[in-house]
């Protein structure tokens, strides 16, 4: 869909929405790139309403028609309703539609947050070098409150399929190795022996089945120059699972190609799991935390391969795609390799 | 042909990104152009290295295959490792090197898995000899333009900043 197309659907699915509404603006539209899973606009609104103008920035996020991962709007909605309003920074959710005869396909919006980065290599450059580990420390924070929200006192009780701790581990894995057999256009015997390994592997059971944001990591949270957080972003993968998941996906060496022992690019690898561990009351054993590592890379490359065959099969012809999933599938294949290097 | 076609794909990039990226006002727009020269770049690339990687990487495979077969238990798995240590490039066109190749790959997986399963010396020699060519398996797959996607991305970021 064009952006031209996309402003005056919207229009009509606000003035549905809002009948009292004398003047439904849209301007300052952007197409925000980098996404793989949804179309995502940013926008101004304008509205009268009730003899009141209302100016707002949303973005609007909207489902692709063949998107690289497996998920509904409806998920990242639902955390954002969760989560809104609380010690986890989210912005505010403001309308899902989910009938695909109004855009397309299923959308929501979402207030804009401004005057932030989410860009994560820009830890490596002045002036966000300078506050790095703030940011990190808030962010790992961050992530053990979610480990530790309870699901049924942020309304996400029934919403999402709750494994047993000992299900955990194999759910995901299960999940991932079912999208890599899909959607692989060429062998990949590291990942092979990698999925091989963890099932002869296993970690224990979850310590607690929590909330898994899924895409915890640099590039899906707004920063700011001060080093605060103003909002975790990307719910799509958002699950009930093992909280050893969010933490090992944080560390991956893919979002720290050039410092691997810094979580993101923010924080030393050893100081940001105790600040996960302290926050969360978790214990991330060495050994159980590797298992999640190594799966990481795994669930990266299934995400990675399947960018790649959106883009090889004509479904998904956007250029952001074709070299997010070559680039990332080269770089997380040696990330692989290296660990399991270290385990076999 | 003269001038080869990387050459012109390195070219044709690098006058994209220096002359026509700059002038472009849309975001999504200069992000597809930056992203599109990258992957000639990318093109590039591969285009010198693509039959040679393919031929060198099914040599090295038959050569595992060859050596197993003294280690395999399974006489099916067995015979169709023997078989896949005699095939042979016969059509040089990338299309055929590329099959030929994934049809091999096919073949070591099923191999490593067997010999993970198995105890003794030979079969650890085995699987670190598999390791050892899953190393250049890798290696082979290495792209060298990411740092230079890297620093482009980050300057556009820090571009928007000052904005």
């Amino acid at each position: 869909m064009t952006e031209e197309e996309m402003v005056e659907r919207f229009k009509v699915y606000l003035s549905h929405q809002m009948p009292d509404a004398t003047n439904i603006g849209i301007d300052s539209v952007r197409s925000i790139v980098g996404g793989a899973s949804r179309q995502t606009f940013s926008m101004k609104l304008n509205i009268t309403y009730r003899d009141a103008e209302v100016l707002k920035r949303v973005i609007l996020r909207r489902e692709f028609e063949s998107g690289i991962i497996d998920t509904r709007v409806r998920t990242e909605w639902d955390a954002y309703r969760a989560f809104f309003n609380t010690s986890v920074p989210v912005p505010e959710p403001l309308w899902i539609e989910e009938d695909p005869e109004w855009m397309g396909t299923p959308f929501f919006a979402m207030e804009e947050i401004v005057g932030c980065q989410d860009f994560f290599r820009l830890f490596l450059e002045p002036p966000y070098n300078a506050v790095r580990e703030k940011v990190g420390e808030r962010f790992c924070e961050i992530m053990g409150t979610i480990a530790t929200t309870d699901p049924a006192a942020v309304g996400l009780e029934g919403k999402l399929d709750k494994p047993t701790p000992d299900e955990c581990w194999r759910r995901e894995l299960d999940y991932w190795e079912a999208d890599i057999n899909r959607d692989e256009l060429e062998p990949h015997p590291v990942l092979r022996a990698a999925i091989r390994w963890l099932r002869r592997n296993p970690p224990p059971p979850a310590q607690t089945v929590g909330i898994v944001h899924g895409d915890m990591r640099g590039g899906n949270f707004m920063f700011n120059r001060d080093g605060e957080i103003k909002g975790i972003l990307d719910w799509e993968m958002m699950h009930l699972g093992d909280p050893l998941e969010d933490l090992a996906w944080s560390l991956n060496r893919l979002f720290s190609w050039e410092d691997h022992d810094r979580l993101g690019l923010m924080l030393p690898r050893g100081r940001a799991i105790r600040i996960w561990e302290d926050v969360s009351g978790f214990k991330a054993d060495p050994e159980v935390l590797l298992w999640w590592e190594i799966f990481s890379s795994v669930k990266g490359m299934a995400i990675w391969i399947s960018m790649n065959e959106v883009y090889a099969t004509g479904k998904n012809s956007n250029t952001v795609i074709c070299f997010g999933g070559m680039f990332a599938s080269d770089l997380q294949g040696r990330i692989l390799l290296k660990q399991m290097r270290e385990v076999s | 042909m003269r001038p080869q076609a990387d050459q012109i794909l390195r070219t044709t990039a690098t006058t994209l990104i220096t002359q026509f990226l700059p002038g472009i006002e849309k975001d999504h727009e200069k992000t597809d152009l930056g992203l599109s020269a990258l992957l000639m770049m990318v093109v590039s690339e591969e285009f010198d290295r693509a039959a040679h990687r393919r031929i060198e990487e099914n040599h090295a495979l038959r050569r595992i295959f060859a050596g197993s077969l003294s280690v395999i238990k399974d006489d099916d798995l067995k015979r169709r490792v023997e078989r896949a240590s005699e095939k042979t490039e016969n059509n040089y066109h990338m299309s055929a090197l590329d099959r030929l190749n994934c049809e091999l790959q096919e073949v070591l997986i099923e191999l490593h898995t067997h010999i993970e399963g198995l105890a003794g010396e030979d079969a650890r020699n085995m699987n670190e000899a598999i390791w050892t060519e899953l190393e250049n398996w890798t290696k082979r797959r290495e792209f060298t333009i990411w740092e230079m996607a890297f620093a482009m991305l980050t300057k556009a970021a820090t571009r928007d900043e000052g904005e």
